[in-house]
Order: structure tokens, then sequence, then C-alpha cells
């Protein structure tokens, strides 16, 4: 078996949101080193899958990011890796995707675990409903928590409507000069 | 200044106590139970709500147990002359070196902040921290983030839509699962 390795990773509260109330994300500021970080991360992946509203949100952003004056490095950087990492992304309401993405209507979990024995290397998941879905099928392989120095108390959790305990595994932690503290684990099972 | 500190294990997803009303899964393994009996050392006194007072009673007689092993009866002879003030609506009377609230949570931090000597005042649990902090009377937060989802419960952090800004002050893992976060409330 040649399976790919399923990855998620987001930016979160230390009390574990993804982000705040009305879908508000503006506390996370990714300085150079993290955005770096973070670049290495997406690059590193093969292929990325995306729940609908994060594809639309950085859709609307990032294909043209590096053509604003003055755009910095790391910024430059991510608009080349989005645009040139392939993507899918499921959604049961959008009628059409752009850029280097195809669109999957029907069951996530049955087209992903298809979509992991023909890769090879690591498959990212962006957003929190799509990643959690596929914890619950047993397809999530390893996560990764960008922990910021904040406390939000409320707002989406880093993995919505989880009903069972999920054991983890440690891997890696590493801290940033801004005070973010990003940890990695190993999906261990339930 | 003494500083008051709210330090509790926790679930990656921010939860002290899971959704079943366990807690189970925070058991510590002995480098997690050594940091906590080390954490205990740096402490003047500590503050508690009735619920975390009552669990811990437990340890007011616990080395008495000859089965126990050297680093438990250490933890349980520092936390039981560890001197305790007690937050409770329904108790009349406290036992150990525990005695209950006379004044408000603002005053009985400011007696205790004012008292000589060295150490840090701890405070727990939940919702007696959430109510401090919510008075802006937290100065630390000290997370043991253990490798577990829980999906639920009583969060660490019990303040609602109420942002909080922190600074980092360390971060270390304890053993090879355990991550150690400690921040300060930033003012």
């Amino acid at each position: 078996m040649t399976n790919a390795t399923l990855f998620y990773a987001t930016q979160v509260s230390l009390d574990g949101y993804m982000e705040a109330p009305g879908h508000d994300i503006g506390w996370t500021e990714p300085d150079a080193e993290l955005h770096a970080y973070m670049n290495e991360m997406e690059r590193s992946a093969q292929l990325s899958l995306f729940g609908r509203r994060l594809y639309e949100l950085m859709e609307s952003f990032w294909p043209s990011a590096d053509e604003a004056p003055g755009a910095p490095d790391e910024v430059v950087e991510f608009a080349r890796i989005w645009r040139e990492t392939p993507k899918v992304v499921f959604s049961s309401t959008l009628e059409r995707v752009t850029g280097n993405a195809r669109l999957v209507r029907g069951d996530a979990a049955e087209e992903v675990a298809k979509i992991k024995r023909e890769t090879k290397g690591t498959i990212n998941v962006g957003g929190a409903h799509l990643a959690a879905s596929l914890l619950r099928a047993g397809l999530l392989d390893e996560l990764e928590a960008i922990v910021y120095p904040v406390v939000l108390g409320a707002g989406t959790p880093l993995l919505p409507e989880l009903t069972d305990r999920v054991k983890l595994r440690h891997v890696a932690t590493r801290t940033f000069e801004s005070g973010v503290v990003s940890v990695r684990y190993r999906v261990d099972g339930r | 200044m003494r500083s008051v500190i709210y330090s509790m294990n926790v679930s990656l997803d921010g939860y002290i106590v899971g959704p079943d009303g366990s807690f189970a899964w925070t058991t510590p393994k002995e480098e997690v139970f050594r940091f906590h009996t080390d954490q205990v050392r740096g402490l003047a006194a500590h503050v508690l709500g009735r619920r975390l007072y009552e669990t811990m009673l437990y340890w007011e007689t616990t080395d008495q147990n000859p089965s126990l092993d050297f680093d438990t009866v250490e933890w349980a002879s520092l936390w039981k002359s560890l001197p305790k003030v007690v937050f409770s609506k329904t108790l009349s009377e406290v036992e150990g070196n525990a005695r209950l609230a006379s004044g408000s949570l603002v005053e009985e931090i400011e007696r205790l902040r004012a008292e000589p000597g060295d150490g840090d005042i701890a405070i727990g649990g939940a919702t007696l921290a959430g109510e401090a902090a919510e008075l802006g009377l937290v100065d630390e937060f000290r997370a043991i983030v253990l490798p577990v989802l829980v999906g639920g419960g009583i969060p660490f952090h019990p303040q609602r839509e109420r942002r909080v800004d922190l600074e980092l002050i360390e971060s270390r893992t304890l053993g090879s699962q355990a991550v150690y976060v400690r921040y300060r409330v930033a003012r």
C-alpha cells in the first residue's frame, strides 16, 4: 500500500477555535517567519482538498496576491504555490471552480479514500468541517495546531462536531518568535 | 508582586473535563506529575472553587497509604501544607490547611497578594478562574496540552466571547507527549 498521508493544519486560538464568531480570522496575522513555515507545509503537498467556504476565501485572494505592489516575498511565494498546487473542492452548491481545481459533489469520504489510494506523499486538507468529517471517517492521518497567543472565548472549533474522543500522538513542537506554538500530532485512533 | 496563575491539564481542543464528565484522560504520566509537584512548590497559596476543593480532598489522607510511591507522597505532602482559600455558597466549614473565603474574589486576592514572602497564587477550577479572568485578576495562564481531542465538556477558558491577548513566556514538551505552554496576560 502506498496510501498518501492526509494532513490538516489550522491556525487556532489557545482555547481551540479556528475562527472567532462571524467567521472572523482577523486575529491570525502570520509574520514572515510563520508565513514561510506555512508556505513550506503547502508546498510539500501533492494535492490540497478544500471545503467550499475556505476554497472561496482563498481563491478570492491568492491567485493574484503577488500582483499587489510591495507584496512581501512570502506572500508572492504563497501565491505561486497556490496556483501550482492541484486542488479538489468538495461542495454540493458550487457550480464550478476556477484555477488548478476539480469539483466533487458526492460523498467526500468515499472520494478521499480513493484519492489517498491513488496518491503518494502528502495531501493537505483545508476547512474545519471537511477535516472533521474525514477524521470521523478514519481518513485523517496527521494534524497540526498552529496555536496563537490569544483566547477567543467562542467560535468554530478546530474540528467541529466531534462525538468520540480521539487519541493523538505528539510528533513535534515548534515555537515562533511571535509567540505562536505549532504542535504536530499523528491521529492514533479512538 | 505575586502573580495569580491559572494552570490546568487541557485537551488540544481546549477542555479540562470531557463531555461525559470524565477527566481520566488527564491522569498525568510521570513527567507531568513531577511538573505539577514542582509548580505547587512555587506557590504561596491556592484559591479554590467548591468543586475543585472537594475533588482535592482526596489528597488530605492519601499520604497515610503505605503503598504510594515517593513522587505521590511528595506531591500529597506539598499539597496538604499549601494554604488554601475556598469559595463556596454551600459549605460551612473546610478541612486541612484551608479557610473559607470571607470577602469577595477581588478582596481575597488583594489580601493574598499583600502577604509578605515569595510564591504565586494559583486559582481553580474553571468557573472560579473564569470569574477571576473576567475581573482581570489572572496574570498567567499555564496549559499542559495533552494529546487528545474530546469534542466538548468544560472549557479551560470559560469566558464567553471575550477576547484576551496573551504573551508567550515559555513552551516545552513534558516527556514525549504533553506540551506545556505558559502565557502572561497582555495589559
